[in-house]
């Protein structure tokens, strides 16, 4: 087999597979989320007291704080699978390969950092209607809300290894890039030298 | 551009062929062609001397600023 050929067999096969892992993992968050569009999914799942009540608001904000993730995500595998392809088709050294590897660890570091900080906000979200002394239940327009903590948590969050380590992968996929981007212009440009 | 290659006027005077010239210095006639029309960013010094060695003529023979109007 060529060399050619096996790096675009190589391609098809890596882009098959991102293609499949990108699916997979939002139809996972996706499969996730759903749930939660129930009120009862949090008592269930034991995000708030079996008595307490979360409001429609909540749940929305719940919902909507895994999305912009779910779809830096998805941005990320894609720009990787236009990477491949590119690959499969012979673009190998040149400009517009490396500004996709820029993009793509760009994607990647912003995917991190929203999933850390919007993680952070669920519990402030869960909690912003909390009013009462500890261990009571209070009732507003007849609807009970949590009854702990006493006040609405703020925003916490945390940076786990696996994560600082994906986002240091991220950051150095954007350097790579960008000095492969400026590799190849430096090559183009000593090319229309004679 | 204000830089104008009179390339092909010293290859008429010394009477030799693109193709005799790219061979000599080198380079292929595709990028002596280019070179011919000023559709190039910049030309080596070690070109410029082979093709000054090979046309005997000088830089200045072969280059002319014609500024802009």
């Amino acid at each position: 087999m060529h060399r050619k050929d096996r790096i675009k067999y190589a391609a098809t096969v890596l882009c098959l597979a991102l293609t499949g892992f990108m699916l997979f993992w939002a139809y996972r968050l996706i499969s996730w989320l759903l749930p939660y569009l129930d009120a009862d999914h949090f008592q269930r799942n034991r995000w708030v007291e079996n008595h307490i009540e979360v409001t429609l608001g909540q749940q929305m904000a719940f919902i909507g704080i895994y999305i912009p993730v779910l779809v830096l995500g998805i941005a990320t595998s894609i720009q990787g699978i236009r990477i491949l392809l590119r690959m499969r088709l012979g673009d190998f050294f040149d400009a517009k390969t490396g500004q996709s590897i820029l993009w793509l660890g760009c994607m990647l570091c912003a995917c991190i950092l929203a999933d850390v900080f919007l993680d952070g906000m669920y519990e402030n979200i869960l909690t912003w209607n909390n009013t009462g002394e500890a261990g009571q239940i209070i009732r507003q327009n007849g609807k009970a809300v949590l009854s702990l903590p006493v006040e609405p948590t703020g925003f916490r969050y945390q940076f786990p290894n696996s994560h600082m380590t994906i986002f240091l992968c991220g950051a150095a996929f954007a350097i790579f890039g960008w000095l492969w981007s400026e590799a190849a212009l430096l090559q183009q440009e000593n090319k229309e030298f004679i | 551009m204000p830089i104008i290659v009179r390339l092909d006027v010293m290859l008429a005077l010394r009477k030799m062929k693109s193709k005799d010239l790219a061979q000599r210095v080198g380079i292929t006639e595709a990028n002596l062609s280019l070179l011919k029309s000023g559709k190039v960013k910049g030309v080596r010094f070690e070109t410029l001397e082979k093709i000054c060695q090979e046309l005997d003529c000088q830089p200045g023979d072969l280059l002319e600023f014609e500024p802009d109007p």
